[in-house]
């Protein structure tokens, strides 16, 4: 061996240290302007679909896939979207953006109709509209309660930890799950804090009303039920995995699924397990249900389609990418979102599977 | 095979001694940077004492007389060279292994601290498959998400010190970056006195480039990505000026070779 030998290993040490490192660095840091750090958002109302991801918000024809707009017209560096987009009953859109805004957007054109700025840390949920107010959560622990005409902020509720969230809205109440291990019920009108219970583990996803009881997932592997009156625990159903995705309930009977692969379908009033699958990919997302039908979406990229009531397997297609996003159904159609794919969007026919279109956005 | 052996390890190690020091990330961070230090210090204490040998080396008086008389015949000189490598027993690839083996550890080291602060839902979803859920070491979910306050800062973050400046009004001060800066630059001073070279050959060149580049990549680091990276830099790099003062102030190799033998001649 050598001294120019070693000489020539150690300038390779250095050339490689100095280009690794920031490879290195850059793929496990997330939050430059290119680099997806959340799942697209997408909302349907009847005729188009409307995609929250990265750099835009697209509004998309459901019959051909095709673009009718996108905000902003030409993507901004700082300004990212993944909250799933909500639909007002004028038309009119509704999305937080990471750059800490909550925008009303035209649904027909995607101009913008108002603009709040008064969050201080990015918008990762949803927004919810109910009577006229408009709230988003924010990962500044804040929960805004916004005039829908207006934009301006109408009250304001502050949790202990960041909201990722989107709240569940009855007639007089919010209901808020917080990553700060607490669920919150608020009172509508005035953001006023009417109870709240420590679940001892984080909750990601909405709390979901059936009739008196609170349903909510959490880190805890968990299923945890409430009542929605007073925040007193009624049952609380043992998972193998994080609950990260909040239940879909249909008929008395909650379905959902586990990071450890595992779909449940449990009694809600008893919380006792009705069935179990092991679905071989975590399931990050909640179940879409039809008339007869619950589809079910695993990370990895398989979409199950099972009857409602006998669970009976229908169809099941695998779609490239992490599927993440809650699958969305209008028209017939079944609308699944995918991350690290070429296509963005695919739309499948919900008695077949048979893909109708898949979107990709332009790069 | 990277996440078993290398980052699951870090992470849950980090998330124990999280929850050890009573949900302080900002010292979870430096204690984990100790002990990491502290267990590849054999490797860095050799990788050290390897390139002080070879500096010793260059500064006899035979090493110097063979480079003048084969200036011009690198092949004669290597194997000159290389007969007083076994001479004296000495490896020059014993510095570059240490290297290598702690390279893979410092990138994990950054990817643990960057992935358990999880401050995106990829990243909380992600690190649900890291953490240890079952068995002995089994890690209560209930840790998450972490505190990530610490002193001014937020770890998750690019940190500032906010200041009220007469004329310009509220000012952001980067104190973790220009202490990245400093400490990184002070540090690549203290390796480039015991880096085999010259001073004025190619690798010398690198040396002396890589002390400049080097600060001014991590503080660029430090300036735009989460301030748990940089509270990590300045912790690594103070310890590791620390460590690099104490083999200084160590005893010399004091190689002691004799005259160029007649043999050697051409």
């Amino acid at each position: 061996m050598s001294i120019f030998k070693e000489t020539r290993i150690t300038r390779l040490l250095i050339i490689s240290a100095i280009i690794l490192i920031p490879i290195a660095l850059s793929g496990c840091v997330s939050g430059g302007s290119m680099t997806a750090t959340s799942w697209p958002g997408v909302t349907a109302d009847e005729s188009n679909l409307y995609i929250a991801f990265n750099q835009s918000v697209f509004a998309i024809n459901q019959d051909n896939g095709k673009v009718l707009w996108r905000f902003p017209v030409e993507p901004e560096k700082n300004q990212t979207f993944f909250a799933p987009p909500v639909l007002t009953e004028e038309g009119e859109l509704i999305v937080g953006s990471y750059n800490n805004n909550v925008y009303k957007l035209s649904a027909s054109d995607g101009h913008v109709i108002w603009n709040f700025t008064g969050a201080k840390d990015r918008i990762i949920g949803g927004s919810v509209i109910t009577d006229q107010i408009v709230l988003s959560p924010s990962t500044d622990n804040h929960l805004y309660a916004l005039d829908l005409a207006s934009g301006n902020l109408i009250w304001s509720f502050e949790a202990n930890e960041a909201l990722w969230a989107a709240p569940m809205v009855d007639q007089e109440r919010v209901f808020l799950s917080s990553l700060d291990h607490f669920i919150y019920a608020l009172d509508l009108a005035t953001g006023k804090e009417l109870w709240r219970q420590d679940l001892e583990n984080a909750m990601v996803d909405t709390p979901v009303l059936a009739g008196d009881l609170l349903l909510v997932g959490t880190f805890g592997n968990e299923l945890i039920s409430l009542n929605a009156n007073t925040g007193d625990l009624e049952w609380r159903f043992k998972t193998e995995g994080w609950v990260w995705s909040s239940p879909a309930v249909y008929d008395n009977n909650a379905y959902f699924g586990d990071m450890a692969g595992n779909f449940y379908i449990i009694d809600v009033a008893s919380g006792q397990q009705i069935e179990r699958a092991q679905m071989g990919s975590p399931i990050a997302t909640t179940p879409a249900i039809g008339d007869n039908e619950i589809f079910i979406v695993t990370e990895q990229g398989d979409l199950y389609a099972r009857g409602l009531d006998t669970a009976h397997p229908l169809w099941q297609i695998a779609i490239e990418g992490r599927m993440l996003s809650d699958a969305v159904l209008a028209n017939e159609t079944l609308f699944v979102a995918s991350l690290d794919a070429d296509n963005l969007v695919s739309a499948m026919n919900i008695e077949s599977g048979n893909l109708r279109w898949q979107f990709a956005p332009e790069k | 095979m990277w996440d078993t052996l290398i980052l699951d390890p870090m992470i849950n190690a980090l998330l124990v001694i999280y929850d050890l020091l009573g949900n302080n990330f900002g010292l979870a961070i430096i204690v984990f940077t100790v002990i990491i230090r502290l267990i590849t210090l054999p490797l860095s204490l050799q990788q050290q004492k390897s390139s002080m040998k070879m500096q010793d080396l260059q500064k006899t008086k035979r090493w110097k007389d063979l480079e003048k008389k084969y200036k011009d015949n690198k092949k004669k000189l290597q194997e000159e060279q290389l007969k007083i490598y076994q001479e004296i027993g000495f490896n020059p690839m014993s510095g570059c292994l240490p290297t290598l083996i702690q390279f893979p550890i410092i990138i994990g080291l950054y990817q643990a601290i960057i992935r358990t602060l999880a401050v995106t839902p990829i990243q909380l979803l992600d690190l649900s498959g890291h953490i240890y859920q079952s068995g002995f070491f089994s890690i209560p979910s209930s840790l998450l998400p972490l505190t990530s306050n610490f002193l001014w800062m937020n770890l998750g973050q690019p940190e500032r010190f906010w200041v009220t400046l007469p004329i310009v009004g509220l000012f952001g001060i980067p104190v973790l970056t220009i202490l990245v800066v400093i400490s990184t630059y002070y540090q690549s001073k203290l390796t480039m006195a015991t880096t085999p070279g010259d001073g004025e050959g190619q690798g010398a060149q690198m040396t002396k480039m890589m002390s400049l580049y080097m600060p001014l990549m991590l503080g660029y680091f430090a300036y735009t990505f989460a301030s748990g990276l940089a509270l990590y830099f300045v912790a690594s790099n103070l310890l590791g000026i620390a460590q690099y003062s104490l083999i200084k102030s160590s005893k010399g190799s004091n190689i002691d070779l004799a005259p160029v033998k007649k043999s050697v001649k051409k």
